[in-house]
């Protein structure tokens, strides 16, 4: 009976490291369309109003779904009206605390922090763009990851599990 | 100290912020910078060093703070050479031109700034209001650059705007309201609707068609269409407050765009500011 309940809890614990890993890569995958999304807030406010950026990160952090919501409100928090600190160093310690991003997404995505704010309407939109792009090849190469790792994942983790009952029990 | 001059100051550099700190007394009216040379402050008119240098970059900090991070949401009023800020504060700016099609798009290697100290002094207009005899006239008002005009316009709508009379606003450089999330940060009077950075000409017929004003406010008035727009509201019945640069009435009357103004009796009252005491005299054109 105790090797049966060790082996549940086996096949438990592994099954569960796998289904986190897939979750994490999910995770990855909605928070680059969450940027995504946001980056098209920002041209819009950008383009049709010319909202100043502490306005528009105020607005993203009440309506962007986390963990997109904090990155915004840690740039309203850290930056105020942006009067005293750079948006650049703003943005990118506000990228590092983005925790379901990969070293190669906060790459992309500091590219933002390095022109918002820095040009006229119509440039602001050029260079966005090219970010935007960038952006999107990232959340492509997440899905096609998530897509293909998701099941192998799962697999690994029962097999794992079938594994370690089979050694240990 | 002042709440409006350290909201002016918390634009500028670390190091210039102390100085201009260090320099404040209730007659100051400018600091102004220029790359390579001492900050200097300005009180009633006279221009003072302070111990401190301004480098090139300080300048460019200074507007980048100033449009709050945000270069394209100012770039149409840096075109112009200016940014306001909040508190109606003023903030011009100089450098070389970038040019597109022959229009000025923008600026770039900022080499000076002006900083202006916005002011609300609620006896400006006494001298004016006092002259109307219970009812409202329509009104020039000339001056010189820096002598008061915004100043003087902004307490003379208030005073009318507080008697009830419903008065339009067209602030163009949004430093006569100084509007803070649709709050006007000075008292433009109880009965006064606001429109801001829009070009005059068009804020005043937007104005007279949306709004229906008694009495529309307008500043510096210089093109042909602003005053194509004067003549229009004064053919609606609505009267005017407009103030115009100029050193006085001889000064105004010899250029033919306002004289056609003045002839035709769109103003009842004008009232020009001039002398170190800024003070203001008032003549009656009409009436």
């Amino acid at each position: 009976m105790l090797k049966l309940i060790g082996a549940i809890m086996m096949i438990g614990a592994t099954t569960a490291i796998g289904i986190s890993k897939m979750e994490s890569m999910a995770l990855r995958v909605r928070t680059l369309e969450a940027f995504l999304a946001a980056f098209d807030m920002i041209n819009a406010e950008i383009s049709f109003s010319l909202t100043p950026l502490p306005e528009v990160f105020y607005r993203l952090a009440r309506t962007m779904p986390k963990p997109v919501d904090e990155f915004f409100s840690r740039c309203v928090q850290w930056g105020g009206d942006l009067t005293e600190t750079s948006l650049y160093q703003i943005w990118n310690r506000a990228l590092r605390e983005v925790k379901s991003l990969l070293p190669e997404d906060r790459r992309v995505l500091a590219q933002a922090g390095s022109i918002l704010g820095r040009f006229d309407p119509e440039n602001q939109q050029h260079s966005m763009a090219a970010v935007v792009d960038s952006v999107r090849s990232c959340l492509e190469t997440a899905k096609e990851k998530r897509k293909n790792e998701s099941r192998v994942c799962a697999a690994l983790a029962v097999a794992s599990g079938f594994a370690l009952v089979i050694i240990f029990i | 100290m002042d709440n409006r001059y350290m909201r002016l100051i918390r634009y500028l550099p670390e190091k210039l912020k102390r100085a201009a700190l260090a320099a404040y007394a209730p007659q100051l009216e400018e600091l102004r910078l220029r790359s390579g040379r001492p900050l200097t402050a300005v009180y009633a008119g006279s221009e003072q060093p302070l111990d401190v240098m301004v480098a090139a970059e300080d300048i460019s900090y200074l507007a980048s703070a100033a449009a709050h991070g945000s270069v394209y949401a100012a770039v149409d009023s840096l075109k112009n050479g200016y940014i306001t800020v909040d508190g109606g504060n003023r903030i011009g700016f100089c450098g070389t031109a970038v040019l597109k099609n022959g229009e000025v798009t923008n600026l770039r290697n900022l080499s000076s700034a002006n900083m202006r100290l916005a002011r609300e002094i609620k006896t400006a207009a006494e001298n004016i209001e006092r002259n109307y005899n219970d009812r409202f006239e329509s009104t020039l008002i000339i001056a010189p650059p820096g002598m008061g005009k915004t100043t003087l316009l902004r307490d003379l709508v208030r005073r009318i705007s507080d008697k009830g009379i419903r008065t339009a606003l067209v602030d163009e450089r949004g430093e006569i309201a100084a509007m803070e999330n649709g709050v006007p940060g000075f008292d433009t009077g109880m009965s006064t609707d606001v429109i801001t950075g829009c070009p005059k000409a068009q804020g005043m017929l937007m104005m007279l068609r949306a709004m229906n004003p008694e009495v529309i406010a307008v500043d510096e008035i210089t093109a042909p269409e602003d005053v194509a727009a004067v003549e229009t509201c004064r053919n609606c019945a609505v009267g005017i407050i407009a103030t115009v640069h100029g050193q006085n009435m001889a000064d105004i009357e010899a250029r033919p765009l306002f004289k056609k103004l003045l002839d035709t009796g769109t103003f009842g009252l004008v009232g020009t500011i001039s002398g170190k005491d800024r003070r203001v005299r008032v003549e009656r054109r009409y009436g």
